[in-house]
């Protein structure tokens, strides 16, 4: 019973983070955003005897559809609070493999060290990190939220030349925002938010990320 | 920064040479000043990375310039992560962690947190690693070239602790005397510039003085020593309890480190009447602290980490070889001066006795916090001292809750009450049969009742009897109360048969009964 609960989570998880990859632009395939749990369940559970083991299964790598070279890693780190030690695992790893992005999926929570190293890292490798509970649904679904479109570097050229804007005279989202993490916006990038409104039908804002 | 010292220099070299190391740290002496404080941060990460692996002392020792206690705990939580004992030194895997978060102690009503406990490997390791925690420098990392000194002492403090800690249990009598040579040594040098020390607090004291109190200190060392080498560990137990005995002001402990148990505080005050160092204090707690490992070292099951000043080391009762012996061992572990004060018998007109049960009876009615401040310290010493005698006697009881981590009560008042309740509740239950054959009613005798146990001093070991020891207690209680009581004293007088009947069924004599009433009055 406990264990098919955990499984449960971990296919909601892991739909979720399928989702996001696929939003972000990364190669998902349509089967694996569609997924049963019953697929799910058979394709990790079958011959594996111990259930606890099925995390390091989860682990995936995604390509960029644009540039196959980018890729994405998806950690999902067997212990429930992740220290520095499997974090620098992971790094070695990403060395070795040459990808520069990942995202770990943590259980119950990060030591202090292990967040500094995150946040050291930072320039050269990008590692994000997000609470099991916190991909449990997929907020970009929720009706309340907005849909968001990540712009590109042209994209937000043309916007700035369009309005004859200086960038900082732009709305701010921050980098923290959920939407932003779901995106994994960097710091000075764009977003065109499209949302719905009772006079004009559809109102567009933009908002740089800060 | 030249007057940084030597050991200063041995650090920068140390950690050259460890592998983790940015190539910054190299220069850490020249650019220390007016460095923006992320280098420093940027250094104790580095060294919480590299306690995650088992260091040497030497290393930890140097590590405590550059850390301070929240990158510790990171250290210990880390290691934790990795299932490694959280004691940098300790090279323990964890196996079997409890995931309880707090132990319940049932028998005393009080909570223990377990989180911090299961980090360790074992009791010794918890200990040892707060032991350095404490020790630590909260001062910013970024301010730390100001504060050397204090340092270099901690570093010898502890390494003498360490080093002697690993010795062999045989070998403590010489890790005694030289840790004692060690600590004069640190006194007489130290001292000046120690003096400038707020945390510590050391005291300006002449050197005279020190010696003085060293060679008390010495003898009393030597006591211990022998004890040592008999390898007792009650025995050596008892000289650490002996010091309970004494009364000693708890606020007067001053700011030592506060790991520093009020056991040595008291041991301090008992043995020097005058300030000395907090060194001294400290160097006490290193010595009781490897006599402690050497015991946890045998027997795993002894716990260093209480010094919180509920303590109750454990009473052993007495077994049921005599069953009076424990009745007459309640009895005298329940009285008080109180006790006797109340007992007074009224009809020596004494003007003493009146306004004291009028107190007393006061009390009950008002509330109980007069009654349990007194009720709750003696407790402590009086069982200190039970602990002794029944020590020496050899007795084997295992130490069951010594394991654990002690905590203070939430709240002694509630216990104390508690604990009257149970045994009134008791010796009314045991009272039904007596009463009835003496053709009282409890009321008659309630008010006098209550008021006689709340004289008493009640502790976690002396309110638990058998059925039929409570009906003796029942009738001892009733016997004394007639004396006071004339009422209950006529009833007596009058059913004469039928209580010396009563006393028949219990395999006792009037006699007997006055025998242990006199217990009460004895104090």
């Amino acid at each position: 019973m406990e264990d098919e609960e955990e499984a449960y989570k971990l296919w909601r998880i892991r739909k979720t983070v399928m989702q996001m990859c696929h939003d972000r632009g990364y190669m998902v395939s349509q089967e694996e955003l569609d997924q049963t749990f019953d697929q799910f369940h058979e394709q990790f559970y079958s011959e594996m005897s111990e259930s606890s083991q099925v995390r390091g299964l989860l682990s995936m790598l995604v390509h960029h559809i644009d540039d196959p070279t980018e890729q994405l890693f998806v950690f999902f780190p067997d212990e429930p609070k992740v220290g520095i030690n499997t974090i620098k695992k992971y790094c070695q790893r990403m060395q070795r493999e040459n990808i520069n992005r990942a995202i770990i999926i943590i259980q119950s929570g990060m030591t202090p060290t292990a967040k500094q190293s995150l946040i050291d890292m930072a320039p050269k490798y990008t590692l994000e990190s997000f609470m099991e509970s916190e991909l449990m649904i997929n907020i970009t679904e929720h009706h309340l939220v907005p849909k968001h479109i990540v712009m590109s570097p042209e994209e937000k050229a043309e916007l700035l030349a369009r309005y004859k804007l200086k960038e900082h005279q732009l709305p701010r989202i921050q980098v923290g925002d959920p939407v932003a993490r779901y995106y994994g916006l960097k710091r000075g990038q764009f977003v065109r938010i499209i949302r719905p409104s009772e006079t004009a039908g559809r109102y567009i804002t933009y908002r740089l990320v800060s | 920064m030249d007057d940084l010292g030597n050991p200063q220099q041995i650090h920068g070299i140390e950690l050259d040479n460890s592998p983790n190391k940015d190539e910054s740290q190299g220069k850490t002496r020249e650019i220390k000043i007016g460095h923006p404080s992320g280098h420093h941060q940027r250094k104790a990460m580095n060294i919480v990375e590299q306690l995650l692996d088992t260091v040497s002392q030497e290393f930890l020792l140097n590590c405590a310039k550059f850390i301070d206690p929240s990158y510790y705990d990171d250290a210990i939580e880390e290691r934790f992560i990795i299932r490694k004992c959280g004691y940098p030194i300790c090279e323990n895997q964890l196996q079997n962690v409890t995931r309880q978060k707090y132990h319940i102690d049932t028998a005393r009503n009080k909570v223990y947190d377990m989180e911090k406990k299961r980090r360790f490997c074992s009791n010794f390791c918890c200990k040892a690693s707060n032991f350095f925690a404490k020790q630590l420098s909260t001062e910013p990392l970024w301010g730390r070239h100001e504060i050397k000194n204090k340092i270099v002492l901690l570093q010898h403090l502890s390494s003498d602790e360490q080093s002697s800690a690993k010795l062999p249990a045989d070998d403590h009598e010489i890790t005694l005397i030289t840790n004692n040579v060690d600590l004069l040594k640190i006194n007489d040098e130290a001292k000046p510039d120690l003096g400038s020390h707020n945390s510590y607090k050391l005291s300006r004291q002449s050197n005279n003085k020190i010696k003085e109190s060293t060679s008390i200190k010495e003898d009393f060392e030597r006591s211990k020593i022998k004890l040592t080498q008999t390898d007792n560990k009650r025995e050596l137990d008892a000289t650490l309890l002996m010091h309970h005995d004494s009364p000693s002001p708890y606020s007067s402990s001053k700011n030592i480190s506060p790991i520093v148990s009020i056991k040595e505080t008291k041991l301090k005050e008992d043995l020097f009447a005058d300030d000395i160092p907090s060194v001294d204090v400290d160097h006490a707690f290193n010595h009781q602290y490897q006599s402690f490992h050497s015991n946890s070292k045998l027997k795993n099951t002894f716990d260093p980490c209480r010094t919180l000043p509920v303590m109750q080391p454990t009473v052993v009762v007495p077994q049921k070889t005599d069953p009076y012996a424990k009745i007459i061992h309640v009895l005298q572990e329940w009285s008080t001066t109180e006790t006797k004060n109340f007992l007074m018998p009224a009809d020596l007109n004494n003007p003493n006795c009146d306004p004291k049960t009028e107190t007393t009876v006061h009390i009950a009615k008002d509330s109980w916090k007069i009654d349990d401040t007194r009720d709750c310290r003696p407790e402590l010493s009086k069982n200190g001292s039970h602990d002794r005698s029944i020590s020496k006697e050899n007795l084997a009881e295992p130490e069951r809750q010594e394991t654990d981590v002690y905590l203070p009560l939430h709240s002694s008042n509630y216990q104390a009450s508690l604990r009257r309740n149970i045994i009134l509740d008791r010796i009314k239950k045991g009272l039904r049969e007596p009463l009835s054959s003496l053709n009282l009613i409890y009321c008659d005798i309630r008010q006098d009742m209550t008021d006689l146990i709340r004289t008493f001093r009640l502790s976690r070991d002396n309110i638990s009897l058998n059925h039929k020891q409570w009906k003796l207690l029942a009738v001892i209680l009733i016997t004394i109360l007639s004396f006071k009581n004339s009422i209950i004293g006529a009833h007596l007088k009058s059913r004469q048969e039928n209580y010396n009947q009563l006393l028949r069924n219990l395999d006792t004599n009037e006699k007997q009964i006055l025998q242990f009433s006199s217990i009460l009055h004895q104090r």
